[in-house]
């Protein structure tokens, strides 16, 4: 199967969308209404396109941003984020737990994985139209063939 | 071909194409043993003659427990099993009628089925010493999808001398429907084959197989030799052909 960014992509915004009350784009909205999560490539991208012989099996990164509102001040929204850092029973806001639930991310990745390989801390997150949101990323490795 | 870098290398194990699974894969070391003859009118010096060659072939996979690709084939059982092996160096993605590449059988030795830190592409590994020749040869048939007999590609190479031989491996990667297949190696003193002979025929192929055969010496006044397949009945067949003289 080829490597399908879009369909990748598309895999891992539907598994976000299991979070309820996550609004969830599949690239970097225009217009952020937090919480707000989107999907962007990873830098770089494709650290490794030859895992084996034959374009046999690639390892690409995407990584999910969310973003939240810092209206109400620093505090809440450190406490916005908390959820969605957060893992296991009970913990209905995970994104590790979301993305991890479905691994070929609804048949984008079929036969193969992903998984989340780091959750970082709360930072800035700048937005290509200059604004900034408190936030924090994601990144997310995945292995799939380039036939 | 000048240096490369493999990217596309073709590892054929038995009927299985582990080229989309291998991420390396080591066709040596060959060595030979160095019996010593050391005298004391060597002058001080050691003094050795080339004893029995050996060598062992190994692939690191990604592994992948699908029916029919790799764990599900050679597990367990595979141990102590012998298989044809072929390997084929290539940095393109095509491979061509005429490519060098290394073909030999051997017995796998060792096979590791799960290697891997947590969070890493679960690995195989696998270890064959060969139980027989290595042999540099030439690919006569290029991994491809038959449905009707044919001839391969002419392929200049001298025969082998009566201290020779030759040397020839098959893969049948897949096969469906059809009623069976006779693949051969042949060899003729022209790039035509208007005087075709059979030198190698393999096993009749009815499913997935693999089969490595060897022929005493003919003379080397045979300068051609090529791939051929005669298909009976309906459906495809997808195999390599590889052989050497040595």
């Amino acid at each position: 199967m080829p490597l399908d960014v879009a369909a990748i992509r598309a895999g891992l915004a539907d598994r976000l969308r299991t979070i309820a009350g996550l609004r969830v784009s599949e690239y970097e909205p225009d217009t952020v209404n937090t919480p707000h999560a989107w999907v962007t490539l990873s830098d770089p991208f494709m650290p490794e396109p030859h895992e084996a012989f034959k374009d046999g099996l690639a390892q690409v990164e995407f990584t999910v941003r969310i973003a939240v509102s810092d209206g109400a001040g620093f505090a809440r929204a450190q406490a916005a984020l908390d959820g969605f850092v957060s893992s296991g029973t009970g913990m209905a806001s995970s994104v590790i737990d979301a993305v991890m639930g479905d691994q070929t991310l609804g048949g984008a990745l079929p036969g193969h994985s992903c998984r989340v390989v780091e959750v970082s801390g709360i930072r800035q997150l700048e937005l290509a139209g200059g604004v900034s949101y408190v936030g924090i990323e994601i990144p997310i490795r995945a292995y799939c063939p380039r036939t | 071909m000048a240096t490369f870098v493999g990217l596309h290398n073709r590892v054929y194990l038995g009927h299985l194409d582990l080229s989309g699974q291998a991420r390396q894969v080591d066709f040596g070391t060959l060595t030979a043993a160095m019996a010593d003859v050391t005298t004391f009118n060597d002058g001080g010096y050691t003094c050795v003659l080339p004893g029995l060659r050996s060598g062992s072939f190994s692939v690191t996979a990604n592994q992948d427990f699908a029916a029919d690709v790799l764990d599900d084939e050679l597990g367990v059982a595979a141990l102590g099993a012998q298989y044809a092996v072929t390997v084929v160096p290539n940095p393109s993605g095509t491979v061509a009628a005429g490519d060098a590449c290394w073909l030999s059988r051997g017995v796998i030795g060792s096979y590791n089925p799960v290697d891997g830190a947590v969070g890493a592409v679960a690995s195989a590994m696998l270890t064959m010493p060969y139980d027989t020749g290595t042999i540099r040869g030439v690919v006569g048939h290029p991994l491809a999808a038959r449905t009707t007999t044919g001839n391969g590609t002419a392929i200049a190479l001298t025969g082998p001398t009566t201290s020779q031989k030759l040397w020839a491996a098959l893969h049948v990667t897949a096969y469906s429907g059809l009623t069976n297949v006779v693949v051969k190696v042949q060899s003729d003193d022209g790039s035509g084959f208007a005087s075709a002979t059979d030198r190698i025929t393999f096993a009749t192929v009815t499913g997935k197989t693999s089969e490595f055969a060897t022929l005493a010496g003919y003379g080397a006044t045979e300068t051609h030799h090529r791939a051929t397949w005669t298909v009976s009945g309906t459906g495809s067949i997808s195999f390599v052909v590889a052989f050497g003289v040595l």
